[in-house]
């Protein structure tokens, strides 16, 4: 199945590419997103000046892979002095926004947002989300590496932008128009007449936001995806899925790392690692044939956890040079 | 004034009769874009083959095992979403055309027969379309049969479009039931 034209099974022209700045990873849960994130995230610190590490993972992983406890604050990680990172919980921040809103005065924003927030699925994450990026934006970090949630979710961070722009945009055409209006009504009522003029630019400045990292995302020079999975058929499926969904976004990805990958020593008798073996030769020959534009790089599943500074590099060295197997039957 | 009592009623009639055509309009169009070379027709067979299209691969992915050959299912998978798309697209484009044809049919009837009738109203409001003879009905009855400009003691076209927009109604009523028997009418 070795085609000439197959390419580099490394994610080196991730690194080679300077112009990057949003870097997401992601796949279905548990087949070593992280893993591959942090060890993507340390091949980049050796090739750029800073890099951060974000995860959108309600559960938490980066904690676990470095043994160091991380916030909503980007902390430099240990042993590191250009890597740091940070963990976000999308639904969590939106809580406070919520609150501090609440607790500040009894104005109608609050409730007007908290009203909003229900009402469209998905919008408080996305609200949170501009929140981050607008952080991260004002950061000074070469490269941002984003450890995502599970497909389902990321797909629909993807996604948000558009479907906020849209809504956003048409918001603001409408209050153009009955803003007067509403003002006048409502300033009656609650006494101060800046109240809808207020939300108004709040989600004014929002959308601006969110069109500017839109544009930057579905620029192929300054954002990409890595796909992760594993040489499983329902892995596969979902990669595929994605890799359809994120076409049809315009985000760039031309990455796929197959993680997991097992390569029993010649001769071995372990009848189990022989038959999963050969499964996996399937998936991966299939893979090749379909993915023939990306980078399909194969990394060996380890008889340990990949966890601390040590073995997350020492495997992130097989990001770049390809993982030779022993010798495998 | 006997062409006015024809031209009348032969209008309630044809109102009718047309209605067949509404009721015919899929195949109507059917026949328009299978027959006459218009851009509407180069969408439809466009459409019709896209249609055939989009089953053929959905058939060749239900026989193609996703398990074993992922790569070809998955090539397959990604083709039917296209030309799903695809076909999404032109079924809008067709139904607007055939929108357009439906409309010029139902157009064309209403020109053809209620406006022009409207029109003969008007326009012979003052005649007679056929006396009564003197005493049959009372005065009042004689005063609305009339109505509203035609001479006393005469039925004027506006009451005679109505008993004839009645007449041709119940009887295509009538004989409605018997089309579905496969019984020709008119």
């Amino acid at each position: 199945m070795a085609d000439l034209d197959e390419l580099e099974p490394t994610l080196q022209n991730i690194i080679d590419q300077k112009t990057l700045r949003w870097i997401f990873v992601g796949g279905k849960g548990g087949v070593g997103k992280t893993t591959t994130s942090c060890s993507l995230a340390i091949q980049l610190a050796r090739a750029r000046k800073s890099v951060l590490i974000i995860s959108t993972d309600p559960a938490h992983n980066l904690s676990d892979a470095f043994g160091q406890k991380f916030g909503k604050e980007a902390r430099k990680i240990d042993g590191f002095d250009n890597l740091s990172a940070m963990e976000i919980d999308p639904s969590g921040s939106m809580q406070e926004l919520l609150e501090s809103n609440e607790s500040g005065q009894g104005n109608p924003l609050g409730g007007m947002m908290q009203d909003l927030a229900f009402s469209i699925p998905g919008v408080d994450e996305a609200m949170s989300f501009a929140e981050v990026l607008k952080q991260v934006k004002s950061m000074s970090y070469d490269t941002i590496v984003f450890d995502t949630a599970p497909t389902g979710h990321t797909l629909r961070f993807l996604q948000f932008p558009t479907v906020l722009e849209k809504a956003l945009g048409k918001l603001s055409q409408l209050s153009g128009r009955f803003g007067p209006m509403l003002n006048g009504i409502m300033g009656q009522g609650l006494g101060g007449p800046s109240n809808v003029d207020e939300m108004l630019q709040k989600m004014e400045s929002m959308r601006e936001t969110i069109s500017e990292v839109n544009t930057q995302f579905k620029n192929p020079d300054m954002t990409t995806f890595v796909c992760v999975c594993i040489a499983e058929f329902l892995s596969l499926y979902e990669t595929e899925r994605m890799i359809q969904e994120l076409t049809s976004y315009e985000i760039d990805t031309h990455c796929i790392v197959v993680n997991q990958l097992l390569y029993p020593k010649k001769g071995s008798e372990c009848e189990q690692c022989n038959a999963r073996r050969k499964m996996q030769k399937k998936y991966l020959d299939q893979m090749i044939e379909l993915y023939e534009d990306f980078n399909v790089v194969k990394m060996p599943l380890l008889t340990e956890e990949v966890r601390g500074k040590d073995k997350l590099e020492k495997f992130s060295e097989m990001l770049i040079t390809p993982f030779v197997p022993p010798d495998v039957e | 004034m006997s062409h006015l009592l024809i031209a009348v009623l032969l209008l309630a009639i044809g109102w009718q009769v047309t209605s067949i055509l509404v009721s015919l309009t899929p195949t109507i169009w059917e026949c328009y874009t299978r027959i006459i070379h218009t851009r509407a027709s180069a969408d439809a067979a466009k459409f019709r083959r896209q249609q055939i299209e989009v089953l053929r691969i959905r058939k060749e992915m239900a026989t193609t095992s996703s398990q074993d050959e992922f790569a070809k299912w998955a090539k397959l998978r990604r083709e039917h979403d296209r030309k799903a798309a695809e076909l999404e697209k032109l079924s809008e484009i067709v139904a607007a055309h055939k929108t357009r044809v439906s409309q010029a049919i139902s157009t064309t009837r209403w020109l053809l027969f209620s406006a022009l009738g409207f029109f003969i109203q008007f326009w012979h409001r003052k005649e007679p379309v056929f006396w009564l003879p003197n005493g049959w009905v009372p005065d009042y009855v004689e005063w609305g049969l009339c109505f509203p400009q035609a001479p006393r003691g005469s039925v004027s076209v506006n009451v005679w479009s109505a008993c004839s927009a009645a007449a041709a109604g119940l009887v295509s009523a009538w004989l409605r039931p018997s089309r579905s028997t496969g019984n020709r009418v008119v």
